[in-house]
């Protein structure tokens, strides 16, 4: 993405942001509260539309596309609080989720029952198998966060957006998950939204600094930890 | 030969493996649950009187409506105020084509074809305009509530199409059969009855494909989470299109169905008679298709025993009622079935 620029009224989110992912690629986005991180993805899913600036995705911009488009290009995104389905079983999130790019036609022809192989392979990826046929609205919050990661698999994204995938996570819960990301990210390219910063070593990659709408610094996660300019961004916020 | 038979063998097993007979034994248990209730509606005219019957063929039209508004409330979460307006279109379609061109062969059949066509076209409009432009929830409500309100006092005021509030009576009966050769006039008694039987069984076997299709899941998710729902690619407004006419279709042919049981009148286009249709879905249950069928039934039977008692209260009763099924069932007549027979089975 190039030179991107969103403001709220008076508020400048994105302030010139240039940014550049490689294909295959797990980066992790850092950054204090208010930096933009989650403006960021609300761009790129086409949910907000830039002030100026373009994203261009797979040779392709992005610019004035719709959410339910853009979705469609392979760009699959896990929301910062979990928005599982309440009233729909595990399994059936997962379907929901599998089934994004159907036409019409396909929907009503297509039986709800019984669920792909896809499916089965995430919800043992997700290891929800044994409560598949819960409501989703009965799951413990990691579960949902799980459930959440699992439906944005199961839409089989070429782009990957996860927004705090460990937020209100116990740390137990916090290391599954970090182990869950690896495994399922190798073949992906993925961008990871993160405060936890055990996390972000754990998954041990290249980490990029938000600050005030614009990149602050970027590199692996030592180096990051000793870069001066994000220490003090972070002063009194974070110990890095 | 032999290159195949080793995956023969898992095959077998699977075919013979106890979730297999569960899901078939499940399945032979649908489709006596079906089959029961139907044949009992069918034995109905042979023990009862011809008032007794044409008064539950007017339930069974209702229980019809009921249906089709649960398709759209009960699984899509999209409330409409206007729901008797598709339904009294439908009446109207039929009833007006009888007064006019009664005498022509094959009438009903053009008056069947506009009392579902015009439905869908009205909803096609309407939902186009609200749904592509994002008008959702309480403000989809609100409108439709408007077009409820502008097609009641349209119907009320003019008269000489309308009938008004004194409505249409007096036409040729509809008929079925083929014109010139046989034909049977539908003048309720159990031809009408039957007729009815079989076209609610059949759009109850048409909800039952679609909300269990991946498009009714679809449903579903969209009445939790719309938005949601669009970030996993799903082209929303036009789902919610495409419910709204099937929706309103329904609606439309189940008030044709209403032509020869009951009264057409401006008070079936009304907005009181959409709150009806709303509390017989609520009462019996939203999103399970038999609640709402059940709930029609329910409450035009306590309806039609109370009022001759409760003339003036019943409007009061059924509203106590309906805050009381709000706040306390808000799973209907279905949820407290469903929490009986789980207990049952806990023992």
């Amino acid at each position: 993405m190039h030179s991107l620029r969103k403001s709220f009224g008076g508020l400048t989110a994105i302030d010139g942001l240039s940014l550049n992912v490689d294909e295959g690629e797990l980066r992790c986005v850092i950054g204090p509260n208010g930096a933009g991180k989650t403006t960021l993805f609300g761009l790129i899913c086409g949910y907000v539309q830039p002030d100026s600036g373009r994203i261009v995705f797979d040779g392709q911009t992005l610019s004035g596309l719709s959410v339910q488009q853009i979705s469609r290009r392979g760009i699959g995104r896990k929301f910062q609080s979990p928005t599982v389905f309440g009233d729909l079983s595990a399994v059936e999130n997962l379907q929901v989720a599998a089934r994004g790019g159907f036409s019409l036609r396909e929907l009503a022809f297509s039986q709800a029952d019984p669920p792909g192989e896809m499916v089965e392979e995430v919800l043992e990826t997700i290891e929800l198998g044994e409560k598949r046929n819960l409501p989703a609205q009965s799951l413990s919050h990691g579960e949902k966060q799980w459930l959440e990661i699992g439906m944005v698999l199961a839409s089989r994204p070429r782009l990957l957006l996860l927004d705090e995938p460990t937020a209100g996570m116990t740390p137990m819960e916090t290391h599954k998950t970090a182990e869950l990301i690896r495994r399922v990210t190798r073949q992906m390219t993925t961008v990871v939204i993160e405060h936890d910063l055990k996390f972000i070593r754990e998954i041990g990659t290249t980490v990029t600094v938000l600050y005030y709408g614009a990149v602050l610094a970027e590199g692996p996660i030592d180096a990051i930890a000793q870069d001066q300019k994000v220490r003090q961004a972070y002063l009194g916020t974070k110990v890095l | 030969m032999s290159r195949t038979s080793p995956n023969i063998e898992p095959e077998v097993a699977r075919r013979a493996s106890p979730a297999r007979a569960g899901r078939v034994g499940r399945q032979w248990r649908t489709v006596l649950a079906h089959l029961l209730p139907l044949a009992l509606l069918c034995l109905f005219p042979l023990i009862s009187s011809e008032y007794q019957v044409n008064l539950l063929a007017k339930f069974l039209v209702y229980a019809m409506l009921a249906l089709s508004l649960d398709l759209l409330w009960g699984y899509a979460g999209i409330l409409s105020f206007a729901h008797a307006v598709f339904f009294g279109l439908g009446a109207y379609s039929l009833a007006l084509v009888m007064q006019y061109w009664g005498e022509l062969p094959g009438a009903t059949y053009l008056g069947i074809l506009l009392a579902v066509a015009l439905p869908s076209l009205l909803a096609l409009f309407i939902g186009y305009a609200m749904f592509f432009r994002r008008v959702g929830g309480v403000y989809f409500a609100i409108v439709t509530f408007a077009v409820g309100a502008i097609f009641q006092s349209v119907t009320i005021v003019w008269i000489e199409f309308t009938g008004g509030l004194n409505g249409l009576y007096g036409f040729p009966n509809p008929k079925l059969g083929i014109p010139g050769v046989w034909e049977a006039e539908l003048v309720g008694g159990p031809l009408t009855y039957y007729l009815i039987v079989a076209v609610l069984f059949l759009s109850l076997l048409f909800a039952r494909q679609l909300v269990n299709s991946s498009f009714g899941r679809a449903l579903r998710a969209i009445r939790t989470n719309e938005e949601r729902v669009e970030f996993l690619g799903y082209n929303v407004p036009a789902i919610k299109l495409v419910i709204f006419v099937i929706s309103c279709a329904l609606a439309g042919l189940s008030g044709a169905l209403y032509v020869p049981v009951g009264f057409v009148s401006a008070e079936i286009m009304g907005i009181l008679f959409s709150t009806a249709a709303i509390v017989w879905v609520a009462v019996g249950g939203r999103g399970t298709l038999y609640g709402a069928i059940l709930g029609a039934l329910v409450v035009n039977y306590l309806q039609a025993f109370m009022s001759d008692v409760l003339v003036f209260y019943w409007f009061l009763i059924i509203g106590v009622f309906f805050i009381l099924v709000v706040l306390i069932l808000p799973d209907g007549v279905i949820g407290i079935a469903q929490r009986l027979y789980r207990q049952m089975r806990r023992g």
